[in-house]
């Protein structure tokens, strides 16, 4: 894990997702997921990345990155959480990475909106008709740039903290690998409940029972496939 | 197909969002998408003055104003119809595609994974599920909007983006049922103590339905960093105790 390339390409998958996020595009790059699964693979497993990515993902799943709502930040955040994961093998190395995850996303978080502050400095003036053409992409530039300032110094102390976090302390985790998953899945039950009700059209009750509908469902295919 | 004006608003589109701020919201990143289309200095920095919507509709009101603009309709009735669009365009958007079809995609990736599909095949199946729909919404609405201006309120009223929206949020919370269900059966055959996980995950997922976005966000990851930490307290105490 001493190759500069993947070091670079780790930070470009970090700040990818996060321009992802609000600035361009939105394809969903951003989704820890992705991210995970993507920064996974340059460190060669993908299955870790898709365990802490996918944790992240489900502890996230009731984000709605609606208006100009404050939200968390959890597909750059995947990226060192993959890291850390994958540098401290083992349970310890999961519980670590999914914890660097959550603390980072929160602190993301509060970045973009920071950063969004910057943003209202810089539009000033816009809507009264002093600008000339240019400065309308000039300034959007400006933006785009910052936003990648702000997730590379996310990132990037994430991937050192990933780094430098003792392993001595890590080993000494004392739960076992499928315990330490599942109390993260538990904790995912939160927010897959806050979804339901959230998205619950037809009132709490009917979401209820289309949630009861699923999870037997669910239940009845995973007892037959374990 | 799209022409080039609206193949130009389209790849703009993508970039609507990259100044957000608290003062204009999205008027800066939509002025910037107009403003090829756009003569006057003047009717920029209209454009530039707040605006808000979902990122993905924001092509309907990108193609409705560059018409609009175009055919040399008053200032005063496109400030107007900017404003008007503003609510609808949104609550649409985030009916159909935060609250349904995003987290849809997600759980069938999510799914496929516990049904034994590799990581980057989880991946994929996600960014394909999501981005068909996506991508579709922007090249639809950036269409209609270009070709029906002012009118482009009867094209949304006749695809029912709302009826949409419902059928995507059900879909997504029986997907949500199904995965916590393949999670439960996973449990059951790989963990011990199996009564007091599953009522500690009904208990959680109890308080999820009960309180709803009363929560404050982020609580599940918090939720996970507690659990963590107190089953590592209880199985440091518990290996302590049996020594």
């Amino acid at each position: 894990m001493t190759d500069p390339l993947v070091w670079i390409l780790l930070g470009v998958v970090g700040v990818w997702a996060a321009l992802d996020g609000t600035s361009v595009g939105q394809f969903m790059v951003a989704r820890p997921l992705v991210s995970g699964v993507l920064a996974g693979t340059l460190l060669g497993d993908a299955w870790t990345g898709l365990l802490v990515g996918g944790i992240l993902e489900l502890l996230h799943l009731s984000y709605l990155p609606a208006g100009g709502a404050r939200v968390a930040e959890p597909g750059p955040a995947a990226v060192p959480g993959v890291l850390a994961a994958t540098l401290h093998a083992g349970p310890g190395g999961i519980a670590l990475g999914v914890a660097l995850g959550v603390l980072l996303s929160s602190l993301g978080g509060a970045t973009v909106a920071l950063q969004r502050r910057w943003n209202t400095r810089l539009v000033q003036g816009a809507e009264d008709g002093g600008w000339p053409r240019a400065r309308y992409g000039r300034v959007l530039a400006l933006c785009l740039g910052l936003d990648g300032l702000r997730a590379a110094t996310v990132v990037g102390a994430g991937l050192a903290v990933a780094v430098a976090f003792p392993a001595a302390w890590v080993v000494r985790w004392p739960l076992p690998t499928w315990e330490t998953v599942a109390l993260c899945l538990m904790a995912g039950f939160l927010a897959v409940g806050v979804l339901a009700t959230g998205t619950s059209p037809g009132g709490r009750r009917r979401g209820a029972a289309i949630l009861a509908l699923g999870l037997t469902a669910g239940l009845a295919m995973g007892l037959l496939a374990w | 197909m799209v022409n080039r004006t609206e193949a130009r608003l389209l790849l703009r589109s993508f970039l609507v969002q990259a100044a957000w701020n608290h003062r204009t919201l999205l008027g800066v990143g939509t002025a910037w998408a107009l403003a090829p289309e756009l003569e006057d200095e003047r009717a920029l920095a209209r454009h530039a003055e707040a605006f808000n919507t979902h990122p993905y509709l924001a092509t309907v009101a990108l193609g409705a104003l560059a018409r609009m603009e175009r055919d040399g309709e008053d200032p005063e009735r496109i400030r107007k119809f900017r404003s008007a669009l503003r609510a609808p365009l949104g609550s649409l958007g985030d009916a159909l595609v935060w609250a349904g079809w995003l987290p849809g995609a997600l759980l069938v990736a999510g799914i496929s994974v516990l049904l034994g599909a590799s990581p980057g095949a989880a991946a994929i199946v996600f960014l394909a599920l999501h981005n068909a729909m996506h991508l579709s919404l922007r090249a639809w609405g950036v269409r209609v909007g270009f070709r029906d201006g002012i009118e482009v309120g009867g094209a949304l009223a006749r695809v029912r983006l709302d009826r949409m929206g419902t059928r995507a949020r059900e879909g997504a919370l029986l997907l949500s049922g199904v995965f916590m269900g393949l999670l439960g059966a996973m449990g059951a055959a790989y963990l011990d103590r199996r009564l007091a996980w599953a009522l500690g995950a009904l208990a959680i997922l109890g308080v999820g339905l009960w309180r709803g976005r009363r929560l404050p966000g982020g609580s599940a990851g918090w939720l996970a960093l507690l659990l963590l930490a107190g089953g590592a307290l209880v199985v440091t105490i518990e290996t302590g105790a049996s020594r």
